[in-house]
């Protein structure tokens, strides 16, 4: 018995020293130059679609300049270290509301193990079209105060789009990773990602009108697929401080 | 010359350009070498690595070109019977496809509409066979009723060898593109990227049309579909907030807004992919034109400009050769030959799941546990509601009814 407490003291300092320490990952995402504008949608013959004056939540800009809808996820093919604290994917379900004839919200972020559920919260009957890859697409009708729950199974390199044909302005994008490390930038355009391991990892940067290419952030600059290379410090943080995204890339 | 060269041309699978428009010209040329190493050529075809279930003699018989050297015994029944519409490579972009509406199916999602399992698996090997015995009436799909079982039973197992190779060419480019570093070489060579290929790919595509038979739709007991209560019952829910099919299946009387009106911007997901594709395209090169405006000095071929030239001409050959996309409208169900037949069971199947790769969502549990919008006995109302309207039991409808029934 004590022997083995000495070897587990042993192997739990090991890890430790392999994994050296955790940080977090930080910054914000502002337009340069002139936005496209964002039309307002042809909301159909509901009255509830009509009444809620949909907007094109394709590019959506707060009061500062600041890129909503920002997806930023650590790019690695082999699982990378998790923080203990995050070991287990959270038990409480990723939920998508389809309200005011949009889906709320816009981008969701959800890791295998986490339950999807899909609500209605308009008095319409709506479905969520989902065109996911690897076999994991799904389309499901939502009535009205209707809910519906949907396991998957497998990651999603790219953020998967899902729509309602009942309402065809309706888009949202849903990203499934294996990992906790995801993050999606608020109205102010920031975004962070805590406790990732420390290292130099490849983060992908994405946006829904294309991968966030060749962008210059203090640490360096994004790809043409939009990855950029960051080293973490252990027990410290990186802050990209503003990140300019030209406006032509979101034309 | 002729005599020694043989008369036909050796037959090539064509790439899915599409899929690995973003990989390297590199990548894209070491995708097409994965692809003959495990899933060799449409006149020698091979099995990939692992239990595939597949039978190399039924592709035997399917592959190649047409050649009967035995009485009663033809081979190349695909090139025969099939790749005129579906393709060589089973891309649904046969020499004829642009002259159908529908456009014949494409394989290479590995999805089919008219099955009996839940929306997310392939069909089952009884599914294909249906189809291919009976065709899909209102589409060019004849019936080939008059092969032997033998021939259909050839033809089914092609279907599959196509659909899978499809599959996994779409994954391989997908994850090429997304996940390898822009001048990593993708080779079976390096032993971990083949068992990546191997198990994280190829593997679960085949787990999911081996297990078809076993994600088959249950049905229950049928009631009587012609009596007068059972289909009132459906059409309240036809009509009401609920079920609510009149939505985008109209409300079937005269004079009211027909499917094509009130969703005038149906797509299914091949026309869905073609459309953005080409959307997609006309952005990337708008964008092009307004950032090489910009540039003053010259420009080497590293330059990200030019790479994205590269890219942008290859977008727009591959656009311009595309099926013109083609929207896809909600059946108008009065007095109509439904696509795959008005057999209860089928119709039962394909209100609980819904059409796979089109807009006709799912209705019961999507996966086994899941929650029914509608229960089983609602699904039967409507069942008989949808029968009555399209017409199931009046002499017109007997002709376009399953030959099998």
């Amino acid at each position: 018995m004590k022997y083995f407490a000495i070897l587990l003291l042993f192997t739990a300092s090991c890890a430790n020293a392999s994994e050296s320490g955790w940080g977090t990952l930080r910054g914000r995402f502002v337009v340069a130059g002139s936005p496209p504008a964002s039309p307002e949608l042809e909301p159909g013959t509901d009255q509830c679609c009509i009444d809620a004056k949909p907007k094109s939540q394709r590019v959506v800009i707060g009061a500062d300049g600041g890129l909503a809808n920002v997806v930023v996820y650590l790019h690695s093919r082999k699982t990378p270290p998790i923080h203990p604290d995050l070991a287990a994917a959270p038990t409480e379900p990723v939920v998508v509301t389809n309200k005011n004839c949009s889906f709320k919200p816009h981008v969701s972020l959800l890791r295998i193990g986490q339950e999807l559920r899909l609500e209605n919260g308009d008095p319409t009957l709506h479905n969520v079209n989902a065109a996911l890859d690897g076999g994991e697409a799904f389309n499901v009708v939502l009535p009205v105060e209707g809910q519906q729950t949907v396991k998957l199974t497998r990651p999603q390199s790219l953020p998967a789009p899902i729509a309602c044909n009942i309402h065809k302005f309706m888009q949202g994008f849903l990203v499934v990773r294996n990992d906790p490390y995801m993050a999606v930038s608020n109205t102010d355009g920031q975004f962070e990602i805590a406790k990732l391991p420390a290292g130099e990892w490849q983060f992908q940067l994405w946006h829904e009108t294309g991968y966030l290419k060749n962008l210059g952030a203090e640490v360096g600059s994004s790809d043409r697929r939009g990855r950029i290379k960051i080293a973490i410090p252990a027990n410290g943080e990186v802050n990209l401080g503003k990140v300019k995204v030209p406006a032509e890339l979101l034309k | 010359m002729a005599l020694t060269s043989g008369c036909a041309r050796e037959a090539k699978f064509v790439p899915d350009e599409m899929a690995a428009i973003e990989a390297t010209p590199q990548q894209q040329e070491q995708i097409a070498e994965v692809l003959t190493a495990w899933f060799g050529t449409p006149d020698a075809p091979k099995l990939p690595p692992g239990e595939t279930g597949l039978d190399m003699a039924k592709l035997q018989l399917a592959a190649g070109p047409v050649i009967s050297n035995t009485p009663g015994v033809t081979h190349g029944l695909y090139r025969r019977h099939c790749a005129r519409c579906h393709g060589v490579t089973g891309d649904g972009a046969g020499p004829t496809a642009r002259f159908q509406a529908p456009y014949p199916r494409d394989f290479r999602a590995g999805v089919f509409k008219f099955k009996s399992t839940y929306r997310g698996a392939p069909p089952t090997d009884a599914d294909l066979r249906h189809t291919l015995a009976n065709g899909l009436a209102g589409s060019s799909m004849p019936s080939f009723a008059l092969l032997a079982d033998e021939e259909l039973d050839a033809l089914v197992e092609y279907t599959k060898y196509l659909a899978i190779r499809g599959q996994f060419e779409r994954r391989l480019a997908r994850f090429v593109t997304e996940e390898f570093e822009l001048d990593e070489v993708l080779s079976l060579d390096n032993a971990d990227t083949s068992v990546e290929l191997r198990e994280d790919l190829l593997a679960p595509i085949i787990a999911a049309w081996r297990s078809a038979p076993e994600q088959v739709i249950p049905v229950p007991t049928k009631p009587d579909l012609t009596q007068r209560e059972t289909i009132a019952a459906g059409e309240a829910l036809y009509h009401g907030p609920r079920a609510n099919c009149a939505k985008c299946h109209g409300q079937l009387d005269p004079g009211a807004p027909i499917p094509s009106e009130l969703s005038p911007d149906d797509y299914d997901d091949w026309n869905l992919a073609r459309r953005d594709f080409q959307n997609e395209t006309a952005r990337a090169a708008e964008r092009l034109r307004n950032e090489l405006a910009r540039v003053t000095n010259r420009i080497d071929s590293e330059h990200p400009l030019a790479i994205q030239t590269a890219v942008v001409k290859r977008r727009e050959k591959i656009a311009s050769q595309l099926l013109p996309p083609r929207k896809n409208h909600p059946r108008a169900l009065a007095e109509t030959a439904l696509r795959a037949g008005a057999k209860p069971e089928d119709l039962f199947r394909r209100i609980h799941q819904g059409i796979a790769g089109a807009a006709m969502p799912s209705y019961g549990a999507p996966a086994p546990g899941g929650v029914a919008v509608l229960s089983d006995d609602e699904i039967w109302q409507l069942v008989a509601y949808v029968r009555d309207v399209v017409g199931a039991n009046t002499q017109s409808a007997k002709r376009t009814a399953d030959v099998t029934e």
